[in-house]
């Protein structure tokens, strides 16, 4: 007699005894669940093909070699591992343009088969369940939004979990620790109304500055992400064409994006050489926190669908200009930075120190839109390995793990983006907007008296306040000059895949704050 | 099996019950410890950071995983209170609309349709660009009778890949639109699509017991049967899925089976519909007290609050018709459900409930109502071929019946029967 059938002639035994049992099993034994309709399943935002982040940095143990990362899967919960795969019918790719038409000239490809959860029977534990194969960089079959599997090219294949190598490359795929660092609580709320700046400073409504030297929170720590890691020597991507004049600007520098393909057919295991796409191309990104700052949500799903060669057309509309250090209204970079100090926001405790600072020079009015359009990631092969090099070609060199990527695009916004400030403040950028395109705010306009609680900020356009403090204080004030770090939860690894290793289980050594059973 | 009253007494009813609480503690699957996990987690984020609307939108999303998985709605409460902390802390932009789609998704479950609808669509205006509202919104549409509409929204979702492709809900869709053939390639699709996005888990699952459905519904009993086995691969102990395998036992004959299936669901989620259907069951198999302690349980769990009168109000008032218990109550829930909601099902039981107190010429009314998209449901046309025999208008009984018949000639362990004799008299007295 099995227990379950013992457990049955329990419940024929009586009425009372099934009610029991509900009252035992179900807390409060009153609420189940409802039946009577479909009850479909939330519809999620399709996790394993939501680029997180891009990544591309030299290694810096071997400077011949360049870094290609992606990371999918965000808000991975650490316990359960096996729930996060890179999704089996999904083409995941790295662009390059070495030739400064923001087209890629070569790409990397990597698909998989099987899931984390339900293994490809090539991978046994304890390698990762999936079974990944890379080829690349190597010329696309055709460019654009929707691609084709490439057939020839540097290949590495195996298991997730695993470094792999081959053909000069290397490769790793596998939950990883998510290297994205920003108080998107904070974002959320100085978007949402509830809150002006980062941090609390004279009539801003912002967090409190704690006694060790951070107010923020970052909104990633402590989750996992699907990361995607892959090394190739530089000598194969670095090309020849002559990019003088391109938004590349020099001939070692090449421009870096990843996408996400999906194709509607249902790929299986034993047919993948008979199936070669197309992939519709489902989400594109290069620089961090492109779409999420500067994008309206309308037109988010057509600029996932879209090529960075169509940036310049359709997105550089909703880049504001930038300031110049000659403009006759007086609305320049020297007048906003005195405005900042002014405000408090330029050092510590209120502020990060400013970037650029008031003598920096311009006179391009498209200076930000140069920097961010096409929205791929500039990196300069040249340049040292650990060279961040902010706003010297583009927003940043590259982008490795660990680099401050939101503070520096915010304090670069700060101090170089146009505002419209209410007419009649007095505030440089106070001027008739005309055809400038200027993030729009007049959170000044109404100053409160002493004392009152200035209550809601009236602000059309809220990017303002996110931008005008310009960092988001998540590491320790003695760390708020160094663009380097982020102040991430974790370290990176030492050496490749560099990403750092995954969150530790519940009740595994290193778990910190995990709360305790209910 | 039989012998069960000779070892009563109430020291073995309390170990009884005891033990069946163990057991439904180790029924709850792996995939349950998982949801766990993912709560805990994100009630720690809530703590690291109250103010996020985001962990706050997370952790809504967690309890409501668990309480689709568990069955146990006081997680949607729990997903209510989370998800308005969301809705309070940011007014505008996607984390705004997300909490707003995450509170429409706990009306639904609570059968606010109408709330579920307004929420919705206060989510889409704060965010266009999201797909998961125009999902709930569709859902909602459904249950609310305004199929056209609902197909308007659904149709937004369909050039999406991958899971946010809508093709389950529009493969439900076409069912009700009389196009079983349709609904079921299209059921397939989404289970290859969940499938694809994650083999393991509730959705995947869920998904797989709806093609389960929609199989039965055409007399496959056979693919029934398969994919409700594939349903419980995807998550072990799956209730849902137990108890589509206990249909299609019985339906096959297997009645001792069939109770063993319905008993093993019933300890995961004693669900009414469950212990109505085990009743039956035993109705059949000539076990009336076994069957009368269903029944009661069936009651019981319906009424036992005021969340489960609403959420169970129209399964309540088709039990109480179909088991010929307290009639007028019967008909006074159906028209009490009438004011949640006006889908094709509440016409379809509002029908019922005044066939059986009687008053065919209304029931025929309301039966019009539940045919008005030629819905190819055996259970409808059952109940539209005994309308027509009451009132006398035999040819459109007989082909009633006849096609309810061949739909699934196993629709229900006793109407299947009942149909087959009334149609069979219906035959002879031409």
């Amino acid at each position: 007699m099995t227990h379950l059938g013992q457990i049955r002639r329990g419940m024929v035994m009586g009425f009372f005894v099934a009610l029991l049992a509900i009252l035992v099993a179900i807390p409060g034994g009153v609420f189940l669940q409802a039946a009577d309709h479909r009850d479909a399943p939330l519809i999620d935002e399709d996790p394993s093909a939501d680029i997180n982040d891009v990544f591309v940095f030299l290694n810096p143990n071997d400077p011949t070699k360049v870094i290609f990362a992606m990371t999918v899967n965000g808000f991975a919960v650490p316990a359960v591992r096996s729930s996060y795969s890179f999704a089996p019918e999904a083409l995941y790719q790295f662009k390059i343009d070495n030739t400064g038409d923001a087209r890629e000239k070569l790409v990397i490809q990597a698909t998989f088969d099987g899931f984390e959860s339900l293994r490809d029977p090539r991978c046994p534990a304890p390698a990762g369940g999936q079974f990944v194969t890379i080829i690349g960089p190597t010329k696309p079959v055709n460019v654009g939004a929707d691609n084709q599997l490439v057939k020839k090219g540097p290949k590495v294949e195996g298991c997730t979990n695993t470094v792999l190598s081959g053909d000069g490359i290397r490769a790793f795929a596998a939950l990883s620790d998510d290297p994205f660092v920003v108080d998107i609580g904070q974002f959320n709320r100085i978007l949402g109304g509830t809150q002006d700046v980062f941090r609390q400073n004279g009539a801003f409504r912002g967090r409190p500055l704690h006694a060790d030297g951070t107010s923020g929170v970052n909104g990633f720590g402590g989750f996992n992400v699907s990361g995607l890691v892959v090394e190739v020597p530089l000598a194969m991507i670095q090309g020849s064409a002559n990019r003088a004049g391109t938004y590349l600007a020099n001939n070692t520098t090449i421009g870096v994006w990843g996408t996400t393909g999906r194709t509607k057919m249902r790929k299986r295991h034993d047919e993948r050489e008979n199936d070669n796409g197309p992939f519709i191309q489902v989400q594109r990104m290069g620089h961090q926190l492109f779409k999420t700052v500067f994008l309206p949500t309308a037109v988010k799903d057509a600029f996932n669908a879209s090529t960075p060669a169509e940036d310049a057309r359709r997105v550089a509309q909703f880049i504001p200009d930038a300031l110049t250090s000659n403009d006759p209204n007086g609305n320049t970079i020297a007048a906003r930075a005195a405005l900042i100090t002014a405000l408090g926001f330029n050092g510590l405790p209120g502020g990060a120190p400013l970037l650029l600072g008031p003598t920096f020079t311009n006179t391009d009015k498209e200076l930000l839109r140069h920097v961010l359009i096409p929205d791929v990631l500039r990196f300069n092969l040249a340049a040292p390995a650990t060279d961040v090099g902010v706003a010297s070609n583009g927003l940043q060199n590259g982008r490795r793990f660990g680099d401050d990527v939101v503070d520096i695009l915010l304090r670069l916004a700060r101090e170089l983006a146009d505002v419209k400030f209410p007419d009649g403040s007095g505030l440089p950028g106070s001027n008739a907007l005309g055809n400038r395109r200027a993030l729009d705010c007049d959170f000044v306009r109404t100053p409160p008296p002493a004392g009152v609680d200035r209550g809601p900020v009236p602000c059309p356009d809220r990017r303002v306040l996110a931008v005008i403090q310009g960092t988001d204080f998540i590491e320790p004030d003695a760390f708020v000059t160094d663009v380097s770090n982020s102040g991430n939860d974790r370290d990176f690894r030492a050496d490749f895949p560099f990403i750092g290793t995954p969150h530790p289980l519940p009740g595994e050594p290193g778990t910190v704050g995990f709360p305790p059973q209910q | 099996m039989s012998k069960h009253a000779r070892v009563g007494g109430p020291a073995r009813l309390i170990l009884a019950g005891a033990a069946l609480a163990l057991l439904t503690a180790t029924v709850v699957s792996a995939q349950e410890r998982t949801t766990d996990q993912i709560v805990r987690f994100h009630q720690s984020r809530v703590a690291a950071d109250r103010d996020d609307p985001l962990a706050h939108n997370r952790l809504a999303a967690a309890y409501i995983r668990k309480a689709r998985e568990s069955g146990d709605l006081t997680y949607y409460t729990l997903a209510e209170q989370a998800a308005q902390r969301g809705a309070d802390l940011v007014s505008r932009g996607p984390a705004a609309a997300t909490a707003n789609t995450l509170l429409a998704t706990v009306h639904v479950a609570r059968h606010e349709f109408r709330q579920a609808l307004s929420r919705a669509r206060t989510a889409l205006d704060l965010n266009p660009a999201d797909a998961a509202p125009q999902a709930v919104a569709g859902d909602a549409l459904v249950e609310l009778g305004d199929y056209d509409e609902a197909a308007r929204t659904y149709a937004r979702l369909a050039s999406l890949t991958g899971p946010r492709n809508p093709a389950g809900r529009l493969a439900w869709l076409r069912f009700l639109q009389g196009d079983p053939a349709s609904a079921v390639a299209g059921m397939r699709q989404a289970v290859a699509t969940a499938t694809a996005a994650n083999p393991i888990g509730e959705p995947t699952a869920w998904t797989r017991v709806q093609l389960g459905e929609l199989l039965f519904h055409t007399g496959d009993l056979a693919g029934a049967e398969a994919a409700y086995r594939d349903a419980l691969a995807a998550l072990p102990g799956y209730h849902a899925a137990i108890a589509g395998t206990a249909r299609v036992a019985a339906a096959r004959g297997r009645l001792r089976e069939a109770a063993e299936h319905y008993h093993k669901a019933l300890d995961v989620v004693p669900l009414p519909e469950y212990a109505a259907a085990l009743g039956d069951v035993y109705t059949r198999i000539g076990r009336e007290p076994e069957a009368r302690k269903q029944y009661a349980l069936v009651e019981y769990i319906g009424r036992l609050s005021a969340l489960n009168k609403t959420v169970y109000n129209r399964e309540l008032a088709l039990f109480l018709a179909d088991h010929d218990l307290r009639l007028p109550e019967a008909l006074e829930l159906a028209r009490k459900e009438l004011e949640a909601r006006r889908d094709i099902y509440t016409y379809d039981v509002l029908a019922w409930a005044l066939y059986k107190n009687g008053q065919a010429r209304e029931a025929q009314a309301a039966m019009t109502e539940a045919q008005r998209l030629g819905t190819q449901d055996a259970r409808l046309l059952f109940h539209a071929g005994m309308i027509h025999r009451a009132l006398g208008e035999h040819e459109p009984a007989r082909a009633a019946l006849a096609r309810a018949l061949s739909l699934n000639p196993h629709f229900h362990v006793l109407h299947a029967s009942m149909a087959a004799g009334v149609l069979a008299e219906l035959k002879a007295g031409r």
